[in-house]
């Protein structure tokens, strides 16, 4: 009886866990869990913030989307209010000339696969972006946030597998040094497993 | 009702003692001062270690495809002086050409890579110390720090007492929050 008991609250709970749910819940389930999802540090006037966001949960609405296994990542550059007098935009801090803006413009849109990379539980093998982009706010915005996609195809093995999600951003454009922004897998894998329906 | 008027005159007195104290003592209160060894947190930082094994990988990439040039340059001027008295004028002249052509180019190349070595060089350490300086201002006022002194080669610093040295413990906290995490927020 009581191992029937422990069974049946298992079966209960892998169906919470990985069972379908509506839309609404799967975005509360976001919600509630979003702080997971982010890993943020102060350097030298900016807060950098790698936030992982589970995409499918955002197109759920659409029964031909379905999760392929590919990371989705949003790198978000943004200026310190209180740290100077003038609290400029990300895309104008530190620029000087014309030139400067447009490299960093460049930089931006064209470079973003040699600065940020992702490794899996510190092994050795590193992978880069297979496709990024970068918000173009036209100033509407003081920050600055670039879409990246690590695609499951490009691994081996499996994005799910392993513990520890590492993605790292050198930083050569606003000087913010080497960033380590570190997921535990776990989390991720909890709600990739999500099924969303719209009923 | 003489004693209510006294009480409340004793209480507004001692009230007044007790702000002044607190004002004397705010005036007169030490400020927490302590020191780094800047060198020793600067090459004792995991983000410095990293940056360092970046610059050189970077460079020895780099070097490798100036040695393909300076290889290709060589063996087109070993290729002319074994076939010196082989050449006529004109082929000689050609060979001239394509020599000089080829020196230009490693010379360029050679100076280009040297200014990006540089350069990345010079963004990776600045990167470095953005970070380190940042750490060490949240460091202060996170432990109430008034001033955290920097000693360096030049001797801004000539003697602190190690009881105010706080490098080990600003060292390993920096190496601690290096590799963030949601839950180290």
């Amino acid at each position: 009886m009581r191992l029937f008991l422990h069974i049946a609250l298992l079966m209960v709970f892998s169906i919470s866990c990985t069972g379908k749910k509506t839309v609404k819940e799967c975005l509360e389930y976001y919600k509630k869990h979003k702080e997971e999802f982010v890993v943020s540090k102060v350097v030298s006037g900016f807060e950098v913030k790698m936030e992982y966001i589970p995409k499918h949960l955002f197109a759920s609405a659409d029964p031909a989307i379905k999760p392929n296994g590919d990371l989705n990542f949003v790198l978000t550059i943004a200026p310190i209010k209180d740290y100077d007098d003038e609290y400029k935009a990300t895309m104008f801090e530190k620029i000087s000339k014309f030139e400067e803006y447009k490299e960093r413009v460049f930089n931006l849109n064209f470079e973003m696969n040699k600065l940020v990379e992702l490794s899996l539980d510190d092994k050795p093998e590193v992978y880069v972006p297979v496709l990024f982009n970068t918000e173009n706010t036209y100033g509407l915005t003081k920050e600055i946030k670039i879409n990246l996609i690590f695609a499951a195809k490009s691994v081996k093995g499996e994005f799910k597998e392993a513990h520890k999600i590492d993605v790292v951003f050198t930083d050569e454009i606003f000087e913010t040094g080497i960033s380590h922004f570190v997921f535990d897998n776990h989390i991720i894998n909890n709600i990739s497993q999500l099924v969303c329906s719209v009923n | 009702m003489v004693n209510k008027s006294s009480i409340i005159s004793i209480t507004a007195l001692l009230c007044s003692l007790l702000a002044l104290a607190v004002g004397v003592f705010q005036t007169y209160k030490r400020p927490k001062l302590g020191y780094v060894k800047s060198k020793e947190l600067f090459e004792g930082y995991l983000g410095t270690k990293e940056a360092k094994s970046r610059y050189s990988k970077n460079s020895e990439l780099m070097a490798a495809n100036a040695d393909t040039l300076a290889q290709q340059f060589n063996r087109t001027l070993a290729d002319f002086n074994a076939n010196y008295n082989k050449l006529n004028a004109k082929e000689r002249e050609e060979k001239k050409r394509l020599l000089s052509y080829q020196k230009q180019n490693l010379d360029k190349y050679n100076e280009t890579v040297e200014a990006k070595i540089q350069e990345e060089d010079q963004k990776l350490t600045q990167g470095v110390l953005n970070q380190v300086n940042t750490f060490i201002t949240e460091y202060g006022k996170r432990n109430g720090y008034s001033i955290i002194f920097g000693t360096n080669l030049t001797g801004n610093i000539i003697y602190g007492d190690e009881a105010h040295d706080l490098t080990t413990e600003v060292l390993k906290e920096l190496n601690v929050q290096y590799k963030s995490s949601p839950n180290k927020q």
